[in-house]
Parts: structure tokens; sequence; C-alpha cells
């Protein structure tokens, strides 16, 4: 069974005149890790995360479902220990007022026991590599780590399914080195992950499939290499070497090959052995 | 500056930090009580005693306390002037300003510096409480206590945003600063007037925020339920008891002196 499954699912916000979702079904495995990109990528995401309908509204239509629980049927509470969601701003989303109170809040309003709740806030904090800012104020810390506690918050709760919306927006290239060095070792440890990043250099090498959403439709494409190939004429950001290979591949074909690499290795691979003659 | 009085209370355990929330705002309750019972001197000073030794027993630094004098250094001097000019009883000098004659007052000198110490004794130990107690555990106590804890969380979380509001405004102002529009050259009167066109970005800005500080919340199961689980503890102890009765009798006590029997 899939771990996200929307049915056919419509979405007009209250006052919109047209749809942002029109008639979309999909689904993604459990320990996919799917990047979206177009148009109306957060509300997709507060979609899977059941803000929508419950927290956002507007007119609803289809079927969502988030480990098997129908999102419109269920309350916020549960969705919150299926589903966690990391906005933008990682300034908003701690609301505590030490590193260790952040982690625990969720745990708090989930009226999970006290004695559970240490080794819980320990092992998130672990896994975002934050354990000796336990102690530390929220408001002391570098944006970069704030994301890696707001994630460590979603950890502590053990939810089946991340949500990230922009994780990385508000953050210096530090902060961004540190978000995506969490989320590739939740992807090895099998996490399921829903991304949306404008940067798609550290997106596209862990995704496994990708959501592309245009004009309230969504597009799924299996494999990056295949979307980055359909969206050449869009004006989509796409990953610095993929760029340079359709360059280098317009100019002269038997140089760039068929393989289209996403990270930097891979382009080094491509092109590093063959030997460029200026004439 | 409540940055500055909750972060020590963040950063480290004390003895008197230990004792429940509660106690100690009822030690501060009794110390209030007493001030506005009477202008005594001789009370002030043990009060001001009695802090001083919990300041030293709980090795709070003087600076911190020094920072909160230095705050309210010009509110008593404005309430001590106002008294020396304003009383007329045994004046100590007298001044001619155009076909008119001002005295001071030395029983307004008086006068007014006892109520600046007792401006100063209200805030001293108000601000010693929110060095001493961590708002969590504040939080936890008024929950505990009955209070609902989405109305004992604002405290924390009014803390948790307040910098993050200050810093909005210093960017606002630069960023109208870069435009021309600089509120730093201008009078009194002009500044407050200019004030005003910075405020609607700044409540735009505060309104943004706070709606997506609700849905983050909301996403993390906030107020969910009607019961809620703590990660702070909080131990009542035999003397947490014996304190929070100790402080009520004493005040009671100092009201009933200052009516029946003070001079």
């Amino acid at each position: 069974m899939p771990i996200i499954e929307f049915q056919q699912v419509t979405f007009q916000y209250q006052r919109m005149s047209d749809p942002v979702l029109k008639d979309v079904s999909f689904a993604i495995e459990e320990g996919e890790f799917v990047a979206i990109f177009g148009d109306a990528k957060s509300t997709l995401c507060l979609c899977i995360s059941g803000a929508i309908p419950h927290l956002i509204h507007g007119r609803l239509e289809g079927n969502i479902y988030v480990a098997g629980v129908h999102t419109q049927r269920s309350r916020i509470a549960e969705l919150a220990t299926i589903v966690g969601m990391v906005l933008q701003d990682p300034e908003n989303q701690l609301f505590n007022l030490t590193v260790e109170a952040d982690v625990a809040f969720g745990l708090e309003n989930l009226c999970i026991p006290r004695e559970e709740m240490d080794e819980r806030i320990g092992k998130a904090l672990e896994t975002v590599r934050m354990t000796e800012f336990r102690s530390r104020i929220s408001s002391e810390i570098s944006g970069g780590q704030k994301q890696r506690v707001a994630i460590a918050a979603i950890l502590a709760r053990r939810p089946s399914i991340f949500v990230l919306d922009e994780p990385t927006r508000e953050l210096d290239p530090m902060g961004n080195k540190e978000v995506f060095e969490v989320l590739t070792r939740l992807k090895q440890e099998g996490r399921t992950i829903v991304i949306v990043d404008n940067n798609p250099e550290f997106v596209a090498p862990l995704a496994t499939k990708i959501l592309y959403v245009d004009r309230a439709r969504v597009h799924v494409f299996e494999n990056p290499r295949t979307f980055f190939e359909s969206i050449r004429q869009s004006p989509i950001r796409i990953p610095q070497v993929v760029d340079v290979y359709f360059r280098v591949r317009e100019k002269n074909p038997s140089l760039a090959g068929d393989f289209i690499p996403l990270t930097v290795e891979e382009g080094v691979h491509v092109f590093g052995e063959k030997k460029y003659h200026r004439s | 500056m409540a940055n500055l009085l909750y972060t020590l209370s963040l950063q480290r355990r004390s003895f008197v930090g230990d004792f429940h929330p509660l106690s100690i705002l009822s030690v501060v309750g009794g110390v209030v009580v007493i001030v506005f019972s009477t202008l005594n001197t001789w009370v002030y000073f043990g009060l001001l005693v009695f802090l001083l030794a919990v300041m030293v027993v709980d090795r709070i630094p003087l600076k911190q306390a020094g920072k909160m004098v230095l705050v309210i250094l010009p509110l008593c001097f404005f309430i001590t002037m106002i008294q020396i000019l304003a009383q007329s009883r045994d004046p100590f000098y007298a001044v001619e300003i155009l076909g008119k004659t001002i005295t001071f007052s030395s029983y307004g000198l008086e006068l007014g510096l006892r109520i600046s110490a007792r401006v100063f004794l209200l805030a001293l130990p108000l601000s010693l409480f929110f060095m001493i107690v961590s708002p969590m555990r504040l939080t936890r106590a008024l929950s505990d206590a009955g209070i609902p804890f989405k109305y004992a969380y604002l405290f924390t979380l009014g803390l948790r945003f307040l910098p993050l509001v200050l810093d909005e405004i210093t960017t606002i102002n630069n960023a109208q600063k870069s435009r021309g529009y600089d509120i730093d050259q201008s009078n009194f009167v002009v500044k407050v007037i200019k004030i005003i066109p910075l405020m609607i970005p700044l409540i735009l800005s505060l309104l943004k925020r706070a709606e997506t500080i609700a849905l983050a919340m909301d996403l993390q199961g906030f107020n969910a339920y009607e019961k809620r689980t703590f990660y702070v503890q909080l131990d009542e102890r035999p003397i947490d008891r014996i304190v929070r009765w100790s402080s009520l009798f004493t005040a009671l006590g100092f009201v009933a002196w200052a009516i029946f029997i003070q001079p």
C-alpha cells in the first residue's frame, strides 16, 4: 500500500476563482524521496500534512491518504503522529526558549509519557547532530541549527512521513549544507521524505521521484533525469551540471553521451575522460 | 531587558530557583504587599537586605540588578523632583522665576525618596523573579494551578518572540532610512508622528508571522487534547508550603501593623 496516495484531488482556496490542484492522482511508496517542482508546491505539502482542509479552508474534493489514514476524516492531532512538516522560516517553528523544550513541545502536545520523552529527545538530537546544543537558548543558535532543531522536533514524534516546504529558503549556504546532510542521513535510514526546495543541486541527487505541478495538474517522473530532460524549455532552475550537460550536448552530442549527470562527480565521470580539441 | 532577565534563569539551576515557582511568586507577592502597606524607612531597609541576601545566596551578578537600577533611575529622579516642587512643607530653598516664588521642600525630598524607594523595591523583586524562575517552570506551575495551558503558555511565547519583534523594528527602520525616511534626525514630536508609518509594515509583518506560528503550532498538535504531559518536572516539597504560608502571614501581619499600630 502506498504511504501517500492522492485520488482525484481538486483544491481551490477560498478567495480564488480557479482551483490550484485539479484532479490530481499519484502515489508515493514508503522510503521514497520525492521532490516537488512547479506551481502549488506548498499546497501539495499542506494537503499531505492535513493542514488543508483542517487549518486552511477551501474547497477540497477527492481523497488523500497518509499511511492508510484519510486526512479529511482524521483529526489534526492524529495526522501529526503520521506526518511531520517543516516550514520555510525556522524562527516560526521554535516556540520555546531552549532547544530541549522545542524538541519536547510536540511530545507534550501528544501526551507522550514523561518517561519516554528523554530517550526520544536524545535520539532526535543525535540524528541531527545537535546533542551538544540541547541546553542552549533557541534564539542564540544559527538558522541552519534552528532548522535542524525543527527537524529533530519532528523526529522525536516518530512520524512515518517528513514533509519539508522550502526548509533552506531562509538559510545561508552553510545552513543549506547542514540541513541536506541531515536529509541524506534520513534517506539512508529509509524515511519517506517529500520536499520542496529551490536548490536543485541538493535535491536532484537525492530524489527518487519528481512531482511536477503545471497548471494545476501533477506530472509524475520516476527519474529526475527524465524530468530535467522534459523541462528544458521551462523557466524552472535546473542543476548547473545538468545545464552544462545540455549545452555541451547541443554543440557536440558525442561528447555528452546519453547519461545526464546530476552531481559534479557524475559530471566529471561523463566529461572527465573526453579530450577537447580546439580547431 | 526581558531577554537579559530570563536568559539567566535558563542557563543555570540555583538554590532559590529550585523552589516551586508559586512559592517564589508568593514571596514576591508578600514583598509587594509590604511595600504598599508602609513607607517606613526601616521596613524598606529590611526588605532591601532580604533581597540582597537572596541575590547573594542565588549568586545573581550585581551587574544584572545594576542594569535594572539604571532603567528606573530616571523615573525615581522625576518622582523626587515632583515631590520637592509640589510639597510646600519645610522649604529649604526658594527661587524667583518670572515673578513667581518656587520653593524646594525638604519634606517633599524625603517623601520623593521614600516613593522612589517603593518603586525600586517593587521593581527589584519582580526582576529577580524572572532572573531566578525559568519561564517554562512558571508555565508548568500556572498550568498545574488551574490556568488553561494556552494562557499560561502566552508568557513563554511572548518572551521567545520579543527579540524577533525588536529585530523587525530595527530592520524596518533601516529600510526606511535607506529610502531617506530617517526618524532619528528629528525632534521628539516629529519623531512620534513619523513612527506611525513605520507601524504599518511592522503590524502587517507581525500578523503574517503570527499566522505562520499558529499553523506550525497546530501541525505539532498544540491544544489537540484537553490534557497534556510535561517535560519540565516540578516538585512540591514541604518547605514550599512553609514558604507560602510564611509569606502570606508576614504580608497580612504588616498590613495589620500598618492599619492598627503604625504611627
